[in-house]
């Protein structure tokens, strides 16, 4: 499939990531179901593997067998729910994150998806922590139009850490 | 307690018997706290036993290696030419460079880039650039082997230790061999690991981990209520405390939690038929029917090596999965969770991938039982800090003392309490801490 870079002054560029912002948003303020809800396609498969540090050096090493994330419509709901519930002690009280999302490249491809690269860089913080503690990632996103707007067909996280330096991935990224 | 003079005293003069009373479950909160005990376990507890370092289908072929901790020292795992596994520290025997910096691949031998010295998949010194010339003549190789450690492997796990005195890894793992092959090689090809294993750090002390797999069921319905709540497990409150506790030799210990009476999830932990087939073929008659009964395992093997074999509900199904990991140690209040899934070699691909992902779901780094875990184990940290908690506060690990049991037909070893809802799992764990970090 070929896929042609979408310009930096087009205005689907523009849609493409204010789509990214606005889904930032949500999570950022704990807003799960309308995330699930308004950017996410039925069809998504969204990813997370394991790196390694590995020969040859120089490349980036990401697992095809063992994932942090590795889920489909049924199971993102479910996750939505168990923060739905009054016993999600993870994150009640919530963290408090800031999704930083920048870097991004868009190509069309020639089914009329889009790829998207983005960087991102999480911080969070939780009870009376001092400090953040920080994870930084490229996503590699397939978003697809539909009648309801742009909506996240794929996602794959590639983490720039080979151990997380977080308690826990009880949040989406 | 006898006063033994020749106990071990912390600085202060604290034995360790004033902060573990193992026999009454009563323990202080400054073992999960203080600086100088984590020290004193790194060669009291960690050097003595017997630490996990792989499963052997990560090395599967010659020069497969990975990098790994037995306790806080870093070694190298490698698989060599004739099938055997080598242990050995991962140091430059020059100047102390760490030799191999991945986290694992294939190789014939390992460069340490400051001198360029080569080591082979034994940790010998089989080449070094220009020593005939550079130290005159005077450079014997043989001279800087690798200190290898002790290799054990049981149901397809991998132990090292360096300390020549440790008794062989069969009498460490004692009685719970017998568990091992139930949850870790019980078909004829045994289990194997998928993928590699996941990494992340949480601010806590590496026994509260231990201690929770070891012991708790107790905290299922509490800690993880979200669950019950969104549907993935049985509705019955008591889901957890049906079944046993087995406290096993030299501190291991495990929970074995049967179907629900009333709301039946099957047997087998949900196998396929043509698995528990397969395990007919490897397992006694005893241990087949420990599998039988089981439903849920949480389980600690001294010192940090917890297991779970577990299962989710999907499409009103159970699929069941098994995983193993080592609650590293890289501080009193830090620790790196290294987290294995495994499935039965025989397994069909699709259930492997299934069983994969409801791990993922559950108990890897996202795992909806799994964090909610980090948040228990990361506030004891926080608040066990203080001068008065330290010294006026004891941890209570009582339940089960002097209590009364119906006796119980169980055809597995070790010490049966008919229930999971006991810390008898906990004291014998503090007993086996308190009794190795008490030692000259």
């Amino acid at each position: 499939m070929s896929r042609k870079m979408v310009s930096f002054n087009e205005p689907l560029y523009g849609e493409v990531y204010g789509f990214l912002l606005n889904e930032a948003s949500l999570l950022d303020n704990n807003q799960f179901r309308t995330w699930f809800e308004t950017c996410i396609n039925e069809d998504i498969v969204y990813t997370m593997p394991v790196r390694t540090t590995r020969n040859p050096g120089k490349q980036a090493h990401y697992s095809d067998k063992m994932f942090f994330f590795n889920e489909t419509y049924p199971t993102l709901e479910l996750r939505v729910k168990k923060m739905e519930t009054e016993y999600d002690w993870a994150e009640d009280p919530s963290s408090r994150t800031r999704r930083m999302v920048t870097n991004v490249r868009v190509w069309e491809m020639d089914d009329g998806n889009l790829e998207v690269r983005s960087y991102m860089q999480l911080s969070r913080s939780r009870l009376d922590e001092v400090g953040y503690q920080f994870l930084m990632m490229e996503r590699v996103d397939i978003l697809v139009r539909t009648d309801t707007g742009l909506r996240l067909r794929k996602r794959e996280i590639l983490v720039d850490s080979t151990i997380i330096g977080m308690k826990n991935l009880a949040i989406f990224l | 307690m006898t006063q033994d003079l020749n106990e071990v005293r912390l600085s202060d003069g604290t034995r360790i018997s004033d902060l573990v009373d193992a026999e009454k479950g009563i323990i202080s909160p400054r073992i999960f706290v203080d600086p100088e005990i984590y020290q004193l376990e790194m060669k009291k507890v960690f050097a003595k036993s017997w630490n996990f370092v792989a499963h052997e289908t990560e090395i599967p072929n010659p020069g497969d290696y990975v990098t790994r901790y037995a306790g806080n020292d870093r070694v190298i795992v490698t698989r060599t030419e004739d099938g055997g596994i080598n242990v050995f520290l991962n140091v430059c025997m020059h100047k102390g460079m760490q030799l191999c910096r991945t986290d694992c691949g294939n190789t014939k031998s390992f460069t340490c880039i400051y001198h360029g010295w080569n080591y082979d998949l034994e940790g010998t010194v089989i080449g070094t650039p220009a020593a005939k010339i550079a130290y005159r003549g005077l450079f014997e190789k043989s001279k800087f082997q690798l200190p290898k450690a002790r290799v054990g492997v049981y149901a397809g796990l991998v132990f090292a230790t360096f300390n020549d005195d440790a008794p062989s890894l069969e009498d460490w793992l004692g009685n719970a061999k017998f568990y091992l092959d139930v949850y870790f090689n019980r078909t004829p090809k045994g289990m194997e690991v998928i993928g590699e294993p996941m990494r992340w750090v949480f601010n806590a002390n590496w026994k509260s981990a231990a201690d929770n797999f070891a012991s708790d069921s107790y905290h299922t319905l509490s800690t993880h209520y979200s669950m019950v709540a969104i549907g993935i497990t049985s509705p019955d409150p008591l889901l957890a405390s049906y079944g046993v506790q087995v406290a096993l030799d030299n501190g291991h210990g495990m929970g074995i939690i049967p179907s629900p009476p009333k709301f039946p999830m099957g047997e087998y932990i949900g196998l396929p038929q043509e698995i528990v087939e397969e395990s007919k073929k490897v397992l006694s008659p005893d241990q087949l029917e420990v599998l039988r009964r089981t439903n849920i395992v949480p389980g600690n093997l001294f010192p940090n090596i917890s297991i779970l074999v577990g299962y989710a509900m999907v499409e009103g199904k159970p699929v069941p999965f098994t995983t193993l990991r080592v609650w590293q140690p890289r501080g009193p209040q830090e620790v790196e969770q290294i987290n294995w899934f495994l499935v039965e070699k025989e397994a069909p691909d699709w259930l492997k991938a299934l069983s994969r992902d409801c791990f993922i779901q559950t108990f890897s780094a996202s795992g909806m039982f799994e964090a909610d875990d980090a948040e228990v184990f990361t506030g004891i940290a926080r608040a066990s800090q203080g001068v008065t908690v330290q010294e006026k506060l004891k941890y209570h690990y009582v339940m089960g003392l002097g209590a009364e049991y119906e006796p119980v037909e169980w055809p597995g070893p070790g010490k049966v309490t008919p229930t999971t809802y006991s810390e008898q799992n906990s004291r014998n764990f503090f007993g086996q801490w308190a009794k190795m970090m008490s030692q000259i």
